[in-house]
């Protein structure tokens, strides 16, 4: 209350130095007429339709494509950060096959779900110019899969991966090339984030 | 006739071999799968597969379950394919991988 009381104060001393010092000064003043051109009314409410036009629409639009781009690009970095935690896990000495096996089974599905969102919300050109990386993803992605879930048929003497009671070790040898396959994944996921962002 | 993975055996089936983990792709080919395929052979039914609602399918679980039809139950890769039908919404590659799987486990059985 008190604050308010000081504002409208603030407002009555501002308005009355404007006022005395208006007089004082003699300043000139705006006359307000009447009458509207036809001309003048037209380009008046052109421009009032424009700035709404603006506003309204293609604001909205370069706003909903700037959302809809950001919705991607979070998408895909959902999989370059599982594909982080891979990393990571594979380093462990007797890591959890089944959290390998859930994370590999995220990232497809995401994947999956990303290329079908394009499919649905870009038209045909886009769509096709972005489907383009889909290939090269889901075969990195695939050789990932079997990396890092495929156990052999028969034992042999040097074990690329040995798996007892649900725990995985894997090789030195296999890590590298696990590693390898991650990061060319993660450069495809990259350029196909650029293009989007491009959009 | 239709077997459900993530009802009929597991939500979260593990690798090859028993000694790999719990529910392993051979406890889920002698147990679950090799029967029914046997039964709908004998009925002349299509059996379908629903490989969704699991945490994950692994290599080893798929290849030991549908490649061992044929590299150990001597089941003929054309039969398998008469026969079985998938479902698979959550991740659609599982249906390709199957089929290489097969398609490996036959190349290798008659060469």
């Amino acid at each position: 209350m008190k604050k308010k009381i000081i504002k409208a104060l603030i407002l009555i001393i501002i308005f009355s130095l404007g006022a005395t010092f208006g007089k004082l000064l003699n300043w000139g003043y705006f006359e307000l007429s009447k009458e509207l051109s036809i001309v003048d009314a037209l380009t008046l409410f052109t421009t009032l339709g424009v700035a709404i036009y603006i506003t309204q629409t293609l604001e909205k639009e370069v706003q909903d494509s700037r959302i809809e781009k950001e919705l991607f690009i979070s998408k895909i970095s959902e999989i370059e950060i599982i594909l982080n935690r891979i990393e990571d896990l594979v380093e462990d000495t007797d890591c959890s096959y089944n959290k390998i096996n859930n994370r590999i089974h995220s990232c497809r599905k995401i994947k999956n779900g990303i290329f079908e969102s394009i499919d649905d919300n870009f038209d045909n050109s886009v769509s096709a110019r972005l489907k383009k990386f889909e290939p090269s993803i889901s075969l990195g992605i695939n050789s990932l899969k079997r990396l890092l879930t495929e156990t052999p048929i028969t034992q042999t003497a040097t074990h690329e991966i040995t798996l007892t009671n649900g725990l995985a070790n894997y090789s030195l040898n296999r890590i590298l090339e696990i590693n390898v396959v991650i990061n060319t994944i993660k450069e495809k996921l990259f350029k196909l984030k650029v293009n989007i962002n491009s959009l | 006739m239709k077997i459900k993975i993530a009802t009929d055996f597991s939500r979260i089936p593990c690798a090859r071999f028993i000694s790999e983990g719990d529910f392993p792709g051979e406890e889920f080919r002698e147990k679950v799968l090799l029967p029914k395929l046997k039964d709908a052979i004998q009925k002349k039914e299509k059996l379908e597969i629903d490989l969704d609602g699991t945490a994950g399918l692994g290599t080893s679980f798929l290849e030991e379950s549908f490649g061992g039809l044929i590299r150990i139950d001597n089941v003929e890769h054309s039969v398998i394919l008469d026969t079985i039908s998938f479902i698979s919404n959550d991740d659609p590659d599982y249906v390709a991988e199957i089929i290489e799987y097969l398609k490996e486990a036959d190349e290798k059985e008659n060469n």
